[in-house]
């Protein structure tokens, strides 16, 4: 289930890439967001599965999509952190799940303008920001709200574990 | 108690990693100009895979009318001196054009690249000219096996292109630094305030540096303002193509056969 989410998600980020291109306002991040729907079926013991999978598809996202090698294996690392802290904190429920996506989304385009920032490849220009934030929101929170919507049916057939 | 040293430990071990990891990524991110081996070979496996999905959605290249339509007097000029010079009867251009699809877009938010399905293969490198049937858009920057990242000229990274602008009978010289996402402008500068520009002339390359061949059309000049000091004028270009929604480029391959 996991991986079939994870590999769903990081395909259709390419090629959405590619078919959304029309509008500047819709830019993908759903093998991020595949965090985030995936968290709820690694039990506590599994928990380091969860990060090195994290680890993985950083790494895959790097060599394939930016060629920012290690750059977004470090950020989806730390971001599977955070996805593990908040769920600790708060429910499993689409409300939640949107709540964190929404925040990842932030910190993830936060971290990496940041990053950019500090290395000389970008010069500091809040707006592109701020542009970088807002783009990614729209698209990125309906797929996430249609996954996992689509993931709990699933998961609810075929009684697949999931946390509560 | 066993349990919270182990935590402890973990907590520690993870800070550290965060740490070595964060240093690694930022000198990588400072030296590395071109792609690894090991990326050459993953970024062509997976996007082959991606690449069959995206196919039936996509333009054929080799049944496109993509002609390029780049308005080029001075190489004509030249190429017609040189016809006379040497007495041929045909001169070959020295660019010969590879057509590719758009297979990825911009998935780095902040690097303003394109991912095109043509790579060394197709004798692609680094550092070409790549241009839509309006005109510019940037240059090959990553190269893999049978696929290449495009740097667009909207992009930070793209760096300072020298361009030219008719005024007259002769050309006026100056430096293409930038694009405003705002108004949709390219910026020229370090064109001296006495020098005649006209709103409405065509922008080219000149030609200059291994990149950009001669002559080809980047824009046409949408306004003139000048600096503090008054000294140089800014120039704002309106791009002749269209900078979101372009599906099939053409890369302007060096001709080894002429070299």
């Amino acid at each position: 289930m996991t991986i079939s989410i994870i590999f769903i998600s990081f395909f259709l980020d390419g090629i959405c890439s590619n078919l959304l291109q029309l509008s500047p306002l819709l830019y993908p991040l759903f093998s991020l967001l595949s965090l985030v729907i995936i968290f709820p079926y690694y039990k506590k013991r599994n928990i380091k599965k969860y990060y090195i999978t994290s680890l993985l598809l950083g790494l895959i996202y790097d060599v394939v999509y930016t060629n920012t090698l290690f750059l977004n294996m470090l950020f989806f690392f730390l971001l599977s952190i955070l996805i593990s802290l908040l769920y600790n904190l708060l429910n499993n429920t689409m409300l939640n799940a949107f709540l964190i996506s929404f925040f990842l989304i932030v910190c993830y385009r936060l971290f990496t303008y940041l990053v950019l920032l500090f290395t000389d490849i970008v010069t500091f220009d809040i707006n592109v920001l701020f542009t970088s934030i807002y783009s990614s929101l729209i698209v990125n929170i309906i797929y996430l709200l249609l996954f996992y919507y689509i993931t709990k049916i699933i998961s609810k057939k075929c009684r697949i574990y999931s946390r509560k | 108690m066993k349990k919270i040293s182990k935590k402890k430990k973990l907590r520690k071990i993870t800070f550290l990693f965060t740490i070595v990891f964060g240093i690694l990524v930022i000198i990588l991110l400072k030296h590395k100009n071109s792609l690894l081996e090991i990326e050459k070979i993953g970024k062509d496996s997976i996007l082959k895979v991606q690449d069959i999905f995206v196919n039936p959605f996509q333009e054929k290249t080799e049944e496109s009318i993509d002609s390029i339509r780049v308005v080029n007097e001075e190489l004509e000029k030249e190429i017609k001196e040189l016809k006379e010079m040497l007495n041929l009867s045909h001169v070959l251009s020295d660019k010969i054009v590879v057509r590719a699809n758009i297979v990825g877009r911009n998935l780095g938010f902040f690097y303003e690249t394109v991912t095109i399905n043509k790579g060394t293969n197709d004798g692609i490198e680094e550092g070409m000219a790549v241009v839509t049937s309006e005109g510019l858009i940037g240059k090959t920057i990553h190269v893999s096996t049978f696929f290449s990242d495009v740097q667009l000229l909207t992009g930070q990274q793209m760096g300072k292109i020298s361009v030219k602008i008719k005024s007259g009978e002769t050309y006026v010289y100056g430096l293409l630094v930038g694009y405003d996402s705002k108004k949709n402008v390219y910026k020229i500068e370090g064109i001296s305030e006495t020098m005649d520009v006209v709103v409405g002339e065509e922008v080219t390359t000149t030609g200059y540096g291994d990149v950009f061949p001669s002559g080809i059309l980047i824009g046409k000049v949408s306004n003139i303002t000048t600096d503090h000091f008054d000294l140089t004028k800014i120039i704002e270009v309106t791009p002749a193509s269209n900078v979101q929604d372009f599906s099939v480029v053409s890369v302007l391959k060096r001709n080894v056969n002429l070299q």
